[in-house]
């Protein structure tokens, strides 16, 4: 069946590839029931010659024993050939053809031998001879019968000369009878003969029926397994996926059990569907007291129950609501009626239809009070640093104007180190302040719409007395870019830059105010000729009392605030501030400022104003 | 500047009040009288007529911001410009100060030099 093999497609034979497969066999039947064909030649053929060795010319015998193993040694080796051959659908017709060709001829010698070798003079070797030839022909029923072409030209070429031969010998009516009988055994011959044929047919198709049922078979059976190793590989990943999700789980509630902050879950009805230990504490409920209980009369204040049923309303109305996904302030209720600030953060979770609502709620009370205590404290330091100092600082100006006379040169020199300092420490004063206001976020910016070109004119018109005064240009260029700032801390912020561009700029030298369009930014630049800034400080001069000298503030009379002040500024307009700078060459300080829509600027400016006041007065 | 101004500093610093005084004195030449609470700044205010009066924000018993609402409640002393002299620096409380309805914010420590010519300018007066 190999080659059968070779002639198949893939899946079930095209129209008449069947066929051909039956003729393939058929093919394959001859040339493998061949060799005992040829067995039988060569031992007949010899039992001929040697019994008609005397009764038949001997040169004519051995002439036809020669033709008879010269034929069947041509059939041996086109069976060998065959065999060795690979045979291909397209040659098919090729080898049965040569097979028909050499049986024909095999059958042709046989039957001239009922012609040339017929023993006129012997009627017991006449019978031996057509024992011989009905035996050969007999025989090519089981060799032949496969294909019925290949049987005809053997059966009829080896029968039908010795039967013809025997009806024209006239000597008795027994050649006649043998005649007949030889005709009537050929009959037979030939009726059994088509029943091989039709049995052998059959036999085929039930066979090749078979073959491709086996491979329908082995292929279903190859998609069930592959199928069954898909399922296997399915539900080992399942198992897995389940344990990840089980062992996650697990790690979730620990994390929630254990959390420092409350945590609290409930259901778009307001139930309460989870409650951690620390919420317990927070609030004064126990979970089994409270779980399945609405959130809103629990812990809600009275004065804040609309707005947070609104709120839950809003957000199951149009699926958004502001409150997600940050963190923000609220007043929460204890269960001893009493209340007290929560710093609390909530986030969906969407299960098909419907959501749940989680929060981690903390307690800030304590950070409250330290808060205020702190704010009280700034207050009463600025307070009473500034009285003392303003009084210092008046009269020492009065002093060294010389309205109440004239000092000598050194107690002038005096008095206006005394001044400088005076001055330094409220700059300092006022900074500190600033700065630790920034950084608790209790700067109110106050945002709206200007414009780059107007805040750059502002900031020069400011500093350029410095500038004259330090003999340094500066040289400013601008363009109208719209920004939703807070004027009065940008202004601070580049005056801020250019103040410390003058101071260590050398005398002749400029210093350039630019701003430029960056995409959806203004950036601002600050550049000056300085002595530049060393690579490791580009960074930490940004940080509170970091300058590139620790002698600069002494010198320079800053207060080591001034770009913390700058950065701060930056990060609550959410932009940023660098600074890029080449020893020897000068440095380039870049602020840059989103020019977003008036809208989502609004957001932002909602989310960092704070509406703490200052206690001090 | 044609007649010298008159002008009332309260605060309960001596030592500020009094810088003041030289300041507005000897600079400016302006007539000062000088108020070291909340209350004596009220009377002396009724009494001296001042052309403005220059009041601390943050005082014992009676801070700026009330005295301020008593001068306004007054209709003696209702029309007298106040500026308030103030050691709170934050531009909030600049503007809270000035949505009460004083004429503006002098921020300690001032300038004794040109504390007169600062007052001059946020009460527009000419020189």
């Amino acid at each position: 069946m190999a080659q059968s093999a070779d002639f198949r497609v893939n899946s079930l034979p095209p129209p008449g590839e069947g066929a051909r497969d039956i003729k393939t066999q058929q093919v394959e039947l001859l040339y493998t029931q061949a060799p005992a064909a040829f067995v039988a030649t060569v031992l007949n053929a010899g039992i001929a010659t040697t019994v008609l060795w005397q009764n038949v010319d001997r040169r004519l015998l051995c002439g036809w024993l020669a033709l008879m193993l010269a034929i069947t040694l041509s059939r041996f080796v086109l069976v060998r050939q065959y065999h060795r051959t690979a045979r291909t659908a397209d040659r098919l017709p090729l080898w049965r053809q040569r097979f028909l060709l050499g049986t024909g001829l095999a059958g042709t010698a046989w039957g001239s031998a009922g012609i040339l070798l017929f023993p006129s003079d012997s009627t017991v070797h006449q019978v031996f001879l057509v024992f011989i030839l009905g035996g050969m022909a007999g025989g090519a029923i089981a060799t032949l019968s496969a294909d019925m072409s290949a049987f005809l030209v053997f059966f009829l070429p080896t029968l039908l000369p010795v039967t013809a031969r025997i009806f024209t010998q006239h000597d008795s009516g027994i050649s006649t009878a043998m005649g007949l009988l030889l005709l009537s055994f050929a009959g037979v011959l030939l009726v059994t003969a088509r029943q091989m044929h039709a049995s052998i047919v059959e036999s085929l198709q039930l066979r090749l029926a078979n073959l491709e049922l086996v491979q329908h078979l082995s292929a279903a059976k190859d998609q069930t397994e592959s199928s069954n190793r898909q399922l296997a590989a399915s539900n080992q990943a399942l198992s897995v996926a389940m344990l990840e999700v089980q062992a996650s789980e697990e790690r979730h509630r620990s994390i929630i059990a254990t959390a420092q902050d409350a945590f609290v879950a409930i259901e778009t009805n307001g139930a309460i569907i989870e409650w951690n230990h620390r919420a317990e504490i927070t609030f004064g409920w126990t979970s089994a007291e409270i779980l399945g209980r609405g959130l809103t009369e629990t812990i809600i204040p009275p004065q804040h129950r609309d707005a947070h049923t609104k709120g839950l309303r809003r957000f199951l109305a149009a699926g958004e609501e502001q409150a997600l996904s940050r963190r923000f302030e609220l007043t929460a209720l204890h269960r001893d009626g009493r209340e007290f600030p929560v710093e609390i953060a909530i986030w969906s979770v969407r299960l098909g239809s419907t959501y749940t609502f989680n929060a981690f709620v903390r307690d800030i009370s304590e950070r409250k009070i330290v808060e205020r205590m702190k704010d009280e404290f700034v207050s009463m330091v600025s307070h009473e640093l500034r009285t003392p100092l303003t009084s210092m600082r008046g009269a020492l100006g009065l002093l060294a104007s010389g309205v109440l006379g004239t000092l000598p040169e050194k107690g002038r020199r005096l008095l206006e180190i005394a001044l400088n300092n005076t001055e330094r420490l409220v700059r300092l004063i006022n900074d500190i302040l600033d700065i630790e206001r920034m950084a608790s976020g209790k700067v109110m910016m106050k945002y709206q719409a200007c414009d780059s070109a107007s805040l750059i004119t502002q900031a020069a018109e400011i500093m350029q007395p410095m500038a004259e005064q330090a003999e340094v240009t500066l040289s400013v260029s601008t363009q109208p870019l719209p920004l939703w700032a807070d004027p009065d801390r940008i202004i601070q912020t580049l005056t801020n830059l250019l103040s410390n561009a003058i101071k260590f700029s050398p005398l002749g030298s400029t210093v350039w105010l630019t701003v430029a369009r960056r995409g959806k930014e203004a950036e601002f630049q600050v550049k000056d000729q300085g002595r530049g800034i060393p690579a490791e400080k580009l960074e930490s001069i940004f940080e509170r009392f970091q300058q590139v000298d620790a002698s600069d503030s002494r010198k320079e009379g800053g207060t080591g605030l001034g770009l913390a002040i700058c950065r701060s500024i930056a990060q609550q307009h959410g932009g940023r501030i660098r600074v890029e700078s080449t020893r020897g060459e000068g440095s380039t300080f870049f602020f840059t400022l989103s020019m977003m829509k008036e809208t989502e600027l609004s957001d932002v400016a909602r989310a960092s104003v704070s509406h703490t006041e200052d206690k001090t007065s | 500047m044609s007649t010298p101004k008159r002008i009332l500093v309260v605060d309960d610093e001596d030592d500020i009040r009094e810088i003041a005084q030289i300041g507005l004195e000897m600079i400016a030449h302006w007539q000062v009288h000088a108020a070291n609470s909340g209350h004596d700044g009220i009377t002396k205010a009724k009494a001296e007529r001042p052309d403005a009066i220059l009041l601390d924000v943050m005082m014992p018993d009676m801070d700026g911001p009330t005295t301020f609402r008593n001068l306004r409640a007054d209709p003696e002393t209702s029309h007298i410009p106040v500026i308030f002299l103030t050691a709170k620096v934050q531009s909030a409380d600049r503007r809270q100060f000035t949505d009460l309805g004083v004429k503006g914010v002098i921020a300690k420590p001032f300038d004794p030099l040109t504390l007169a010519e600062e007052v001059a300018r946020i009460l527009a007066w000419q020189s």
